[in-house]
């Protein structure tokens, strides 16, 4: 595998000047959808800020909308990611791409990697400046129109770990934020997977595969289930865990590897 | 410099293949047309030669390397122009710039020059140009990278009719003896003076690949309208303005090279062409 620094820089340049627009037309529509819902939380927790105050004398040490906001966050971080990595392979859609791309005088490796650079690595950056930038238009909204309110708060990180009350020590807490990381990286490897396969609508493929193996897991699970008699089985809570671990991570790096081979062999006509 | 060794290809299990066990050879320093009927397998050739397109059994080597691994050092070194492409809706200086990079012998005084054989201006946007003039703008780009290998589709479907023959002037002012073009066209009339070697290919095989200097040493091109010298001739066809006929060379004349007559000569009576040429399938 060939990988030259120099020139991975460069085709990301590339991918960067040329595809400038697009790019640019994404972040902004993220940017602008994140911020009207971080406005939507406002509105729907105003009386908090105004009424309840004025009313109860009520005074929050964090702000109301916190918790339905990082809720918001995270579901959207899933969502977006999914999505932004259903565009890996956008370049591969038609003939005349796949030849720019394929003809690139670059290693697959570079290909690749520039490529996931972008719309997975990139991703994070523009995800956590897009956050930012709500929260503050939040807080910079509230602030003008209650500017009395003691419960207009900035949303920090520092704000969420307290409110989360997380002791960091604890082995339950250390599990939950394994296993959260490992299924949002193995989430977000399923459609970079489903790029590759089908680089076209890849999204809404990627979504509806993951929809039938889904129903048909769980179908087969009910069968299992009434067919054997599972009520005397005690599963070794801890073993699970590692097993879930496992397959979470292990399944990101296999989804990949397995994308990457797929570009490899990837040629300018799609064969049957 | 280009070596096609056994190759079989086909686009599904089921189909025919669209070449098989098939081999060529071509060196530097030529201009080679390759010509084909419809379906023969001209632009499958080329895919595999660039190594896009991966063949069912044997392999191209491009300076001994397997072109299908597609390394760097191959890709810096050939370029294709296909008969459609994609060109990012840039101003051209930025596509030259970061497209540039790629190619360690590219040349900017050579892309200027060869936008003047074109007519055409370096202070353009890509996306606000027609589809003949991308075509130019890419073909100059693909000649300026100055790889050893320059594989072009069609190139001349698309050009206006003074874009025909700045075509010609472009290619032969691009030559070189390190460099070899390999031009896929059906537009035969656009390129017959510029080529040095032809490949002729059909139903599999190669009727024909030999340079041009000895197809003229061995066959003589005329158009007359004299009937009886038609009837002679090892391939006739008719004409408006009488026939194109091929007649052995024996009198070692020089005549130019008519590419229609000599299509038809090796695709309709390929035993001539094997005895003359000695052809291996």
């Amino acid at each position: 595998m060939e990988l030259n620094f120099g020139r991975l820089a460069t085709i990301i340049k590339k991918e960067f000047v040329e595809n400038r627009k697009t790019l640019l037309l994404r972040a902004l529509l993220l940017i602008g959808s994140m911020v009207i819902l971080s406005q939507i939380m406002g509105i729907l927790h105003s009386n908090v800020y105004n009424k309840e105050w004025e009313i109860l004398n009520l005074v929050e040490s964090r702000d109301p909308a916190l918790q339905p906001m990082l809720v918001i966050f995270i579901i959207g971080a899933f969502f977006v990611s999914a999505f932004s990595a259903s565009f890996l392979f956008e370049n591969m859609t038609s003939k005349t791409k796949r030849l720019s791309t394929l003809m690139l005088p670059a290693s697959n490796a570079e290909k690749f990697i520039a490529r996931f650079t972008i719309f997975v690595l990139g991703f994070f950056v523009l995800y956590f400046v897009s956050c930012a930038i709500a929260e503050f238009s939040r807080y910079i909204v509230l602030q003008s129109i209650y500017p009395d309110s003691p419960n207009v708060h900035l949303i920090t990180p520092s704000a969420i770990i307290a409110d989360l009350d997380i002791d960091f020590t604890s082995k339950d807490w250390l599990w939950a934020f394994t296993i959260f990381i490992g299924a949002f990286l193995f989430n977000q490897s399923l459609f970079g997977l489903g790029s590759a396969v089908w680089p076209k609508n890849s999204f809404i493929k990627t979504f509806g595969a993951i929809w039938a193996i889904s129903i048909t897991y769980q179908l087969l699970t009910s069968i299992l289930i009434q067919l054997f008699d599972f009520s005397d089985a005690h599963p070794n809570s801890n073993l699970l865990l590692w097993l879930l671990t496992g397959f979470l991570y292990i399944g990101t790096i296999f989804n990949w590897v397995l994308a990457y081979y797929r570009f490899k062999e990837s040629e300018i006509i799609q064969r049957m | 410099m280009v070596n096609i060794e056994n190759i079989t290809f086909s686009y599904s299990r089921k189909k025919k293949p669209v070449l098989e066990n098939f081999s060529l050879n071509m060196g530097e320093g030529k201009v080679c047309g390759l010509l084909g009927k419809n379906g023969a397998g001209k632009s499958t050739l080329l895919y595999l030669i660039a190594g896009l397109l991966n063949p069912n059994s044997g392999k191209v080597l491009y300076h001994g390397i397997d072109t299908r691994q597609r390394l760097p050092q191959t890709l810096n070194d050939m370029f294709i122009v296909p008969e459609e492409f994609d060109l990012p809706k840039v101003h051209l200086m930025d596509y030259i710039k970061n497209n540039s990079v790629f190619y360690p012998k590219f040349s900017l005084d050579d892309m200027n020059r060869y936008l003047t054989t074109f007519e055409m201006d370096s202070d353009v946007n890509l996306g606000q140009l027609s589809m003949g003039q991308k075509k130019k703008v890419f073909m100059c780009f693909a000649l300026a990278t100055n790889v050893s290998l320059l594989l072009m589709d069609e190139p001349t479907n698309g050009l206006d009719i003074p874009g025909k023959s700045q075509f010609r002037k472009f290619i032969a002012s691009g030559m070189n003896d390190n460099r070899c073009i390999i031009i896929s066209t059906h537009q035969v009339r656009d390129i017959d003076r510029l080529l040095d070697h032809i490949v002729i290919i059909n139903d599999n095989n190669v009727l024909l690949n030999a340079d041009t200097l000895s197809i003229t040493d061995k066959l003589r091109f005329v158009n007359t309208i004299d009937s009886e010298l038609a009837s002679k001739a090892l391939f006739a066809q008719s004409s408006i303005e009488g026939h194109s006929i091929i007649l052995p060379n024996e009198d070692a004349i020089d005549s130019e090279i008519n590419l229609e007559t000599l299509f038809g000569l090796a695709t309709e009576h390929p035993e001539i062409i094997n005895r003359l040429f000695n052809t291996q399938k």
